[in-house]
């Protein structure tokens, strides 16, 4: 469901667990409307990098998410939740090149163990909330120049 | 500012059928009271429309063989994918002197500046490559130029500033043919032989420079035609044809521009769609271990042009065998292009600039408005993209009514519903006699 009022628009888009041939399609969507809006490409590029990562880490170890997106006139908030295992240590996740991916996430061409620190470098902030056993919840904040 | 497109419509032909608005790489064609119409800004030239249209209502403008009586000296420089054209019957040796014997004085193979154009890539990806955004991505095809300039803006600064080698070719011959005749370069008229549209519009109209060193764009299937009817005829022996090398003449076909290179991890890929997908990807931050991707707009490369004769395919495979029998070509001739052409002509001297043909205003307010106004529109549609209403997908049309153009009754099922609610109320109505009147079975109520 989208919602809109006034000068701030909030988008929805479900991410499916496990399909990986579908995945890119929510990040393409995001994509889309931030060309559409005009915003800076510099702006654009780190937040594609983000949302991507978040469908491919949703599709690659959830049950299920979705990607909420947020924009007002000066930031654009990307919020990635899923049901799905949880990260017991959300500190050693974020190190570059730590992965839990399993052979088929792998063989899938993912479990680099790059996308969260992908997504914290190309975010101006984030926060990672996460319940073992019953998901997780990004958000990341990406302010407008 | 206005663009130059080498796709036409012909109205008298449309039928308004929707074929193309659907394999429309930037959604650039609506249909409109009954025939397509293109919108300029996002047409990138790439003639998928051409290769869908059922009526041949769409077609690529180029110049007429009489145009070069224009001028006192004439040069052909036939695109790589031109000699793929010719089945074994023919050989290339007549071929190419086809064009003097059709008033041409010179003619010099586009495979020519290929090679040296190989070479430039080399030395600057070598020089630059570090500070470069990867992959660093061809700038050949015409057609995915405009289309990341249209569509992935963010990444025209991907895309090597370096001159297309129908460009250097041209430049380098004419140069040529002014020192060794003091001709004037407005006496040397220098015409592209085209596979495709692209071709034409970046010759009319150049990305990353103001003007084109071409001066006219001529189609491979007229110059087949012209050629093969006359070929009886064609006497052979001109020392003033120049052919290409085998890595030049790669160039015409998906894979050659990146044979030639010596870095790794280089891709080809083929088709626009295709293409779309991978820039797509690199978008979201993919790719990044590739360090030069060779991107063509036609399947199998410019061979698969909409304005060569022959069946992509067949065309690669004939490339493939003629460009090994090419070996090295004439390296004498090449060193000798190479210490007459100044390193700077290899540079395309203006910045690629994106396109926003796609962006719904400057304002990002107004902008955020207009998306609501789409979004909300979007829930209320079907969504099954029929393209009933003249636009691609029901997204497309939601864009369209935000935008004015389109009234939300042009929606088919929008205008079903609004009959049915109307075709029961009018049933109602009928129902509800004045009680002096008797029924008299007009109406059934069951």
């Amino acid at each position: 469901m989208n919602e809109a009022n006034g000068s701030k628009m909030h988008l929805e888009f479900p991410v499916q667990g496990g399909n990986f041939s579908g995945a890119g399609g929510a990040s393409s969507s995001i994509k889309n409307v931030l060309k559409q809006l005009g915003i800076a490409y510099d702006t654009i590029k780190r937040v594609a990098i983000a949302s991507y990562e978040s469908e491919i880490n949703i599709v690659a170890y959830a049950t299920r998410g979705e990607l909420l997106v947020d924009i007002e006139p000066g930031e654009i908030a990307i919020t990635a939740v899923d049901i799905g295992p949880g990260i017991p240590d959300i500190e050693k996740a974020l190190q570059e090149g730590y992965s839990t991916a399993t052979p088929l996430i792998r063989e899938m061409g993912f479990g680099a163990g790059l996308g969260l620190s992908n997504m914290q470098k190309a975010a101006d902030d984030m926060v990672i909330e996460s319940v073992v056993g019953e998901g997780t919840t990004v958000k990341m904040k990406f302010r407008l120049s | 500012m206005s663009y130059f497109h080498s796709v036409k419509l012909l109205d008298s032909e449309c039928k308004g059928c929707t074929h193309c608005i659907r394999t429309c790489p930037t959604e650039a064609i609506r249909v409109r009271n009954g025939k397509a119409t293109i919108i300029s800004e996002r047409c990138i030239d790439c003639g998928e429309c051409i290769r869908t249209c059922p009526n041949n209502a769409k077609i690529a403008v180029t110049d007429p063989l009489d145009e070069i009586d224009k001028f006192k000296y004439k040069v052909a420089i036939p695109a790589p994918s031109f000699v793929s054209q010719f089945s074994r019957r023919y050989s290339l040796e007549k071929v190419l002197a086809g064009f003097l014997f059709l008033g041409f004085d010179r003619v010099l193979e586009v495979g020519f500046g290929a090679d040296l154009i190989t070479s430039a890539i080399g030395e600057y990806l070598k020089s630059a490559g570090a500070q470069l955004p990867r992959p660093v991505i061809s700038s050949a095809c015409p057609a995915v130029v405009r289309l990341i300039q249209v569509r992935y803006p963010g990444l025209v600064g991907n895309i090597i500033p370096i001159q297309p080698p129908m460009e250097i070719t041209a430049r380098y011959v004419k140069d040529a043919v002014r020192r060794e005749l003091g001709l004037p370069l407005s006496d040397i008229g220098v015409f592209f032989i085209t596979p495709c549209p692209a071709k034409a519009t970046a010759v009319k109209q150049p990305v990353g420079t103001s003007e084109s060193n071409v001066n006219g764009v001529i189609a491979i299937r007229d110059m087949v035609n012209h050629i093969k009817m006359n070929f009886d005829r064609i006497q052979t022996g001109s020392t003033a044809i120049q052919s290409a090398s085998s890595l030049g003449l790669g160039w015409g076909r998906r894979g050659g521009e990146i044979d030639g290179m010596d870095i790794p991890n280089r891709l080809a890929v083929d088709g626009i769609h295709e293409v779309s997908k991978v820039l797509e990807k690199i978008e979201n931050g993919g790719f990044q271990n590739i360090n030069f991707l060779e991107a063509q707009a036609c399947v199998c490369g410019c061979v698969g042009g909409v304005l060569t004769a022959e069946n992509p395919f067949i065309a690669k495979l004939k490339l493939d065998i003629v460009s090994k029998e090419s070996g090295a070509g004439n390296r004498e001739e090449l060193e000798k292009a190479r210490s007459a052409i100044s390193r700077d002509w290899y540079f395309l001297p203006n910045k690629i600039q994106p396109r926003p043909a796609i962006s719904l205003g400057t304002d990002v307010r107004e902008a955020m408005k207009m998306l609501q106004e789409i979004e909300r529109i979007c829930k209320e549609l079907p969504g099954i993209d029929c393209g009933s209403c003249g636009c691609p997908t029901c997204r497309a049309f939601a864009e369209d009514v935000a935008a004015g153009l389109m009234m939300r009754m042009d929606c088919l099922f929008d205008l079903r519903e609004r009959v049915r609610c109307l075709a029961g109320e009018i049933f109602s109505l009928a129902k509800k006699l004045p009680h002096a009147m008797q029924d008299k079975g007009g109406v059934d109520d069951t």
